[in-house]
């Protein structure tokens, strides 16, 4: 029998849309996810009230945030999941080896960080038409009047953010996988870090670096550069790994 | 051309020595029937030749490459167990269809012959087969991917008599018209040897013996007669396995090369073949009893 | 037709196998034989094996090859198979015959009288 040549990219392009097939339930999960974040936001995430005389106005402000939250979590879960022996070993069963399957699984966040920016915009709209449709409001403002331009730059942002959260999944996934005791430390190290730091503004110049930032370039550099390196990080972790175990 | 050359091929697992300085070749267009005890290391060696696992020492190839994560050992060969894992939300019919996607041999014709035969439905989900259904489904991949190297460990697993029959009749008329390169790995050697051309004998991570299907048969030959008489006519003899039947008479296997058949044969004792499923339970046992001495 | 018991090597039994053939008159002289791949496909073992069988009778002279064609019959072929399963496997037979005979202390008439019998009762089979 003669022997055929391989084609790596052929086979990340046959991983990629295997692994689309495969793992539909992680976008059942997402869905009700997000659906569990509407329901969150009904109850508003604010509000001011003030009256004179007899007449009152209570102005309630209702945001989208909470399903962006719910989201990143999704992404973040999903990266871990795919790292996990249940997820590899589906790989390794046809053709396979640590690079096509690492950028197949990247190339997979990558769509469902995309898929997730798509699905958490429209719920924000479900939010608007469940508000309109149920709650008796005297009427109803969107707080910004935003551009096509903004609502695009906002989109692709929500994007890198998704999947800057399953490069962090990934890794921790593939740490974990490496050595079961990082299943302990990484908590640890975070809630260690968190009561160690709590003076501190470190954190918050983390956060600041990463969310208060109204470059979309910036964003962009910022949080793509971050999940590049993660990502080089994972692989560089799972290479060498023996699998099928 | 050899497909396969391992040289002083050694796995550690923790202390565990899993193979231990394992050296054979294997030439193109054979199947091999890998044999040996539980744990002898059957699974290790197939897993570092399909590159899932990792050598400790010495030098694998396959295709005059190195197996471990290499994508062109990867697309040539596969490796089929019981324990393949799929997706639970897939069809048996969408797994079949993503396998012929990565195979360039895969014979859509024929696996979609052997599923109907086999009488699967399309929307069965891997999840709810049985373990010999299981088996028979991973066997539909195993031929239908017509790869180069095709490795199959403990293929039977669970399948009742019938399939199991079907199964090599299958493996067999496909290797006749696409000849390949196949290792078995199996508990029933009775079951499939006229199917190999080759037996590689492994007893714990060794290489034991590797050699022509037709010369395994005739290793040994078995030896009965008066206890005595036996046990002096086999002093100084390369004895494979002693027992004693019955009362005074003792049944020995011995290495037949070399031996005074002729003169045996006048002294009374009777010679009997030995079968080659027989001989590698003899040759692979750690002592030179059986279970019987464990009852003394 | 083919045992796996272990008594008789595979080989050795498609050897037996064809040349029972050319005796009862199914392959004829300079008639082609099956090839090593349909004999393995009759048989359900492995082609080496059968070809193994095939070199075996082309050393004794019951085939020939003819170069890229396959193996056929020789002229010779029914008296060689004749010739030699007199010498071996009947004079084989005989010989395990008087073996049990002797444990049995059958005596020599009384052993070449069960034969006569034998002999007496399958001719009246065929006819």
């Amino acid at each position: 029998m003669s022997l055929n040549n391989v084609d790596i990219k052929r086979v990340i392009r046959q991983q990629f849309s295997y692994k689309c097939k495969a793992n539909t339930s992680l976008f059942t999960s997402m869905i009700v996810i997000q659906l569990i974040a509407v329901l969150f936001s009904l109850s508003g995430t604010g509000m001011i009230g003030t009256s004179i005389g007899y007449n009152g106005v209570s102005i309630q402000f209702y945001s989208g945030d909470i399903v962006l939250v719910f989201t990143m979590i999704w992404a973040f879960i999903t990266a871990i999941m795919l790292t996990t022996k249940t997820y590899t070993e589906t790989d390794y069963v046809f053709v396979a080896n640590h690079l096509t399957s690492n950028l197949s699984n990247i190339a997979f966040l990558f769509v469902a960080s995309v898929i997730g920016a798509i699905t958490s915009l429209l719920a924000v709209y479900l939010l608007k038409v469940v508000m309109l449709l149920f709650f008796d409001h005297g009427w109803m403002a969107a707080s910004q009047e935003i551009s096509v331009g903004q609502w695009v730059s906002g989109f692709l942002t929500t994007i890198f953010y998704l999947f800057m959260f399953s490069a962090i999944g990934y890794l921790i996934g593939q740490l974990t996988q490496r050595n079961k005791l990082f299943i302990v430390i990484i908590p640890a190290f975070i809630i260690g870090s968190l009561v160690i730091f709590v003076g501190s503004t470190i954190l918050m110049d983390i956060s600041q670096f990463y969310f208060n930032d109204s470059s979309f370039f910036s964003v962009f550099i910022k949080t793509v550069g971050t999940s590049f390196i993660l990502f080089l990080i994972s692989m560089v972790l799972s290479n060498g790994q023996e699998v099928r175990k | 051309m050899n497909v396969i050359e391992c040289n002083g091929l050694t796995k550690m697992q923790g202390n565990h020595t899993a193979l231990d300085q394992l050296s054979f070749s294997i030439k193109e267009h054979t199947i091999t029937g890998l044999i040996g005890r539980n744990g002898a290391g059957k699974t290790t060696l197939l897993k570092i030749l399909a590159g899932h696992w990792k050598e400790t020492s010495g030098e694998v190839t396959v295709f005059s490459k190195r197996p471990f994560h290499n994508l062109f050992v990867s697309v040539n060969s596969i490796y089929i167990d019981d324990q393949l894992a799929f997706s639970t939300t897939m069809t048996l019919s969408e797994i079949l269809n993503e396998a012929s996607r990565f195979y360039p041999n895969w014979d859509k014709q024929l696996s979609e012959r052997l599923f109907n035969y086999f009488s699967f439905h399309e929307n069965q989900k891997h999840d709810q087969l049985s373990k010999g259904r299981k088996s028979t489904f991973h066997m539909i991949i195993g031929i239908a991917s017509r790869c180069a190297l095709t490795l199959l460990d403990e293929p039977t697993t669970g399948m009742d008599a019938a399939v199991r029959k079907d199964f090599y009749r299958a493996l067999l008329r496909d290797y006749l018209d696409h000849p390949r390169t196949m290792i078995l790995s199996s508990h029933h050697l009775e079951e499939m040897e006229d199917l190999l051309e080759n037996v590689l004998l492994i007893q714990n991570g060794r290489k034991y013996l590797h050699l022509p299907m037709d010369e395994l048969k005739e290793y040994g030959i078995g030896v009965t007669g008066r206890t005595e008489m036996v046990r002096q006519w086999i002093h100084n003899k390369k004895v494979i396995y002693v027992k004693e039947v019955g009362k005074n008479a003792t049944y020995a296997v011995l290495k037949r090369e070399g031996l005074p058949l002729e003169k045996a044969k006048q002294l009374g004792m009777e010679l009997t073949p030995v079968s080659a499923s027989d001989i590698c339970i003899y040759l692979t046992n750690q002592t030179k009893g059986g279970i019987d001495d464990v009852f003394k | 037709m083919i045992s796996s018991d272990g008594s008789t090597p595979i080989y050795v039994q498609i050897a037996e196998w064809i040349e029972t053939e050319i005796l009862i008159g199914n392959l004829k002289h300079d008639e082609k034989v099956y090839s090593q791949y349909k004999l393995a496909e009759m048989f359900t073992i492995n082609p080496a094996t059968a070809a193994k069988g095939l070199n075996l009778l082309s050393d004794e002279n019951i085939l020939y090859t003819k170069r890229g064609l396959g193996k056929f019959v020789t002229a010779e072929a029914k008296q060689i198979i004749i010739d030699k399963r007199k010498n071996h496997k009947l004079k084989g037979l005989l010989e395990e015959a008087a073996m049990e005979a002797k444990i049995l202390h059958v005596q020599d008439e009384e052993l070449l009288l069960m034969l006569k019998t034998i002999m007496k009762d399958s001719k009246g089979d065929t006819r």
